[in-house]
C-alpha cells in the first residue's frame, strides 16, 4: 500500500515550479506583453545626455515614482521595454502622443510626491501638477488626470500643495499663493481678485519676477 | 416605513439647501463652463449657454435614442431669460468657448449619425450628440455611452463609454472600443457591406497581420491611431463615398422624418 505522502511529493513539486520556478524563468516573456502606452519625445538626464524616441522607439508615461521605461520596436511583435530609467537620473520628460505632436508635456520629479506636470516654470518657483494615478494622453493632444490631482508650487526647493486644479480656488490656496509672491506686488494684486478654475489662476505664477514693483 | 419617508424628506432639504448654497455663491466663473457657440445645419451661429432644464432631460430620458442624447436647451442667458429647445437634426455642433487641459481647443459636441445596432438591424443608425476627441483630417474620433450586459444567469446591464470613428465619407460613425476594449464587429459588418478594400486592410492590420495584436493595443492606447491607418490607405485607394452608396445598405432607419 502507497503511503498518502508519497502521491503528494510530485503535486507539490508540480506546485513549486508552477508557482516559483516557471516565473523565474519566463519572467521576461510574461512582461513582455505588459508593454505600457507608447510615447513620443525626449528624456533629458541629468548627466546631460537625451534619450529621444524615434522610428518605432517609444517612452513609457511617467507613472507615480516609477522607473521611465523606453521601448523598442513599438507596437509590434517584437515590441519590448528596452530600459528603464530611475526618476533621480532624470532631469525632465517631454512626451506626446504620436497624432498630436504639437503638443508636447513636460514632467519632472518631485521628492516625496513622484512625476509631475509642469505648468508654468520660471528661474524662482515652479507650478506643477500631481496625479497620484497618472496621466492619460488624449489623441489630440490632451492631458487627462487621472484622479483627484494637485497643484504644487516649488519655491526655494521647498514644495507647497495647494489643492485641486480642477474645482474654484479656494480662499486658503490664494492667500498661500500671495505670500508666495508677496514681493511682486502686481502678481499679489491679481491674486486677490481672482476668481474662478484653481489651475487657471495658478498658472499665473508663472509670471512672478521678485524685483518687479 | 416613517423612517425612510423621514430620510427622503431630509435628503429633499439638503438638496435644496444645497442649491440655494450655490446660488448664493454664483458667479461669472461657474456659468462661463457652460458658455457655447452652437453651430445650426443651416449654417448659423449662436452664442449661449447650455442650460439642463427637466423637459429636456426627460425628452432626452424617454426619446428613442435611449442613451444617445437627442435635445439640447440653449438659452441667451446663464440663468433667467429665453430659452430654445433644438433636435440634434437641427444642430451641427456646439462647442464650449473655455479651453481646458484635456480639450485645448474647447470641448466640441457634435451632432452626429451613430450606429446603434438593433435586433436583426445591426446596421440601425440614429442621430444624437456624441463628444468629438479628435478631428483629423480623414474623419473624427467621438465618444458616447450604451448599454452594456454582462450575459450569464445573473445577467447585469450597466453604462459603458462607447468609442468610435466616422470614417470620411462615411455616413455613421462606428464603434471600435467598448468599455476600454477592442470592439470592431459592427464597424467590419459595415464596411463588408459597402467598402470590402477597406475591410480587407482593416482586417490584416488589426486581425490577421503578424503584428494585429500590437496594432489593436496601440488602437485602445490611443484611438487616433485608427485615422492614421485610415489615411495610409487613402494613400492608395478612393475614400469611402456612402452618398454614392444605397442609403438603406450604408445606414439603416436613417430617416429624419422618422427620428423626429
Amino acid at each position: 500500500m502507497t503511503h498518502p505522502c508519497l502521491i503528494s511529493i510530485p503535486l507539490r513539486a508540480i506546485c513549486f515550479v508552477l508557482a516559483f520556478v516557471m516565473p523565474a524563468i519566463c519572467g521576461n516573456l510574461m512582461c513582455a506583453g505588459k508593454t505600457p502606452v507608447g510615447l513620443c519625445g525626449r528624456v533629458y538626464l541629468r548627466s546631460g545626455d537625451t534619450i529621444e524616441a524615434e522610428g518605432d522607439t517609444r517612452i513609457g508615461p511617467p507613472v507615480k515614482s516609477r522607473k521611465i521605461e523606453i521601448i523598442e520596436h513599438a507596437y509590434t511583435k517584437a515590441g519590448k521595454v528596452d530600459r528603464k530609467i530611475a526618476p533621480e537620473e532624470v532631469d525632465s520628460v517631454v512626451v506626446w502622443p504620436t497624432t498630436a505632436p504639437g503638443r508636447p508635456r513636460t514632467f519632472s520629479f518631485v521628492k516625496d510626491y513622484g512625476w509631475c506636470w509642469e505648468l508654468e516654470r520660471n528661474p524662482w518657483l515652479t507650478v506643477c501638477c500631481h496625479s497620484p494615478k497618472g496621466y492619460h494622453f488624449a489623441g489630440n493632444g490632451g492631458l487627462w488626470l487621472r484622479g483627484k490631482g494637485y497643484i504644487l508650487v516649488i519655491k526655494d526647493g521647498r514644495t507647497y500643495n495647494l489643492g485641486r486644479p480642477d474645482k474654484k480656488i479656494s480662499d486658503k490656496a490664494r492667500r498661500q499663493a500671495m505670500e508666495l509672491v508677496a514681493d511682486d506686488t502686481a502678481l499679489s494684486a491679481y491674486l486677490s481678485t481672482a476668481r474662478g478654475r484653481a489651475d487657471k489662476v495658478l498658472r499665473s505664477l508663472g509670471k512672478y519676477h521678485p524685483d518687479k514693483k | 416605513m416613517l423612517k425612510k419617508t423621514l430620510l427622503i424628506a431630509l435628503a429633499a432639504f439638503l438638496c435644496m439647501g444645497a442649491e440655494a448654497k450655490k446660488d448664493n455663491g454664483n458667479d461669472n466663473v461657474e456659468s462661463e463652463e457652460w458658455h457655447v457657440k452652437v453651430t445650426l445645419e443651416s449654417g448659423d451661429t449662436i452664442t449661449g449657454y447650455i442650460r439642463n432644464d427637466l423637459k429636456t432631460g426627460l425628452k432626452n430620458l424617454f426619446s428613442k435614442g435611449g442613451l444617445l442624447r437627442q435635445y439640447i436647451n440653449v438659452g441667451t442667458e446663464p440663468k433667467g431669460g429665453e430659452t430654445h429647445r433644438y433636435h440634434a437634426w437641427e444642430v451641427k455642433e456646439y462647442r464650449f468657448l473655455e479651453s481646458t487641459e484635456a480639450y485645448p481647443e474647447g470641448a466640441v459636441c457634435v451632432s452626429e449619425m451613430i450606429n446603434a445596432p438593433k435586433m436583426f438591424k445591426p446596421g440601425n443608425c440614429m442621430r444624437g450628440f456624441v463628444w468629438q476627441l479628435d478631428k483629423r483630417e480623414s474623419g473624427s474620433v467621438v465618444r458616447w455611452e450604451v448599454y452594456e450586459s454582462t450575459g450569464g444567469r445573473n445577467s447585469v446591464t450597466r453604462i459603458v463609454p462607447a468609442i468610435g470613428i466616422k470614417l470620411k465619407g462615411a455616413g455613421a460613425a462606428y464603434a471600435v472600443m467598448m468599455n476600454g476594449r477592442f470592439f470592431d464587429g459592427y464597424l467590419m459588418l459595415y464596411l463588408k457591406k459597402t467598402h470590402p478594400e477597406l475591410r480587407e486592410a482593416w482586417n490584416q492590420y488589426y486581425h490577421k497581420g503578424k503584428d494585429a495584436k500590437a496594432h489593436r493595443k496601440e488602437l485602445t492606447d490611443n484611438v487616433s491611431t485608427a485615422l492614421l491607418f485610415y489615411e495610409d490607405f487613402l494613400r492608395t485607394h478612393d475614400p469611402i463615398n456612402d452618398s454614392a452608396v444605397s442609403e438603406e445598405s450604408a445606414c439603416e432607419g436613417s430617416d429624419p422624418e422618422e427620428e423626429k
